[in-house]
């Protein structure tokens, strides 16, 4: 029975459990306007609480909790995918111009396989924690209800 | 202006200061090759329609961390600015 459960008074008593319906409790009333009730008493007038009391505003400052519509993700994954094709690329063709039978100028003989070799590990390495920052941005935005 | 603009500025910076030393060092090794010398084993190239040999090239080892500097700076910004990132509001007075 609803009447001998106490209700939080912060909250609406339909939302709690033991409600049916009917009368509201003795708790959400004030103790000083009990009054008996009888046969003959009309229902005491049910108490409207407010559902909400304290919503913060959000400040400018937060971070949302989704990525949706983020446009710099799609950016974070391209420039993963390009710096390490491009750190691959850069060792590959560097092997390939170095063992190379002829060469037609001292830039492609020379200048073009050490620059590459010299930026491979940088642009690889550098593609490769991009990557892996993008994943770690997904992993603390990630959330149970998506 | 925001850190992320700053950090993406010094970047940029780096990476032009980098290719620029990169640049400066290459241009200077093509503009003094060796005599030719039938035992050393170089390459031999016309230049100008004379033949010039070259030793190999080792690039410039502050020209190249500067570069490798500047990416990771401009990377760096950019997740930065993801992570930052937040949907427009409209201002409510």
């Amino acid at each position: 029975m609803a009447s001998d459960r106490s209700f939080d008074p912060r909250f609406d008593p339909a939302f709690q459990r033991g409600f049916d319906g009917g009368l509201v409790g003795p708790a959400v009333v004030e103790r000083s306007a009990q009054v008996e009730l009888t046969e003959a008493s009309p229902a005491p007038p049910r108490v409207t609480l407010p559902l909400v009391e304290f919503v913060e505003a959000p400040s400018a400052n937060d971070a949302p909790r989704t990525l949706r519509g983020n446009p710099w993700i799609p950016a974070l994954w391209a420039t993963a995918i390009l710096l390490t094709g491009a750190g691959v690329a850069a060792q590959y063709f560097a092997q390939q111009i170095v063992y190379a039978p002829t060469a037609s100028s001292a830039v492609v003989a020379y200048v073009f396989p050490a620059v590459s070799a010299a930026l491979s590990p940088w642009l690889f390495a550098v593609g490769l924690a991009t990557g892996v920052a993008t994943m770690v941005i997904y992993a603390l935005r990630w959330s149970p209800r998506g | 202006m925001r850190p992320v603009g700053v950090g993406a500025i010094i970047g940029a910076g780096l990476l032009l200061l980098g290719g620029a030393l990169l640049g400066a060092s290459a241009v200077t090794y093509l503009g003094s090759p060796e005599p030719l010398d039938s035992f050393s084993g170089s390459v031999v190239f016309t230049v100008n329609g004379q033949l010039v040999q070259y030793s190999p090239w080792i690039p410039d080892t502050l020209a190249v961390l500067l570069l490798g500097a500047g990416l990771v700076m401009l990377v760096a910004s950019l997740v930065l600015t993801a992570v930052a990132w937040g949907p427009r509001r409209e201002r409510v007075y």
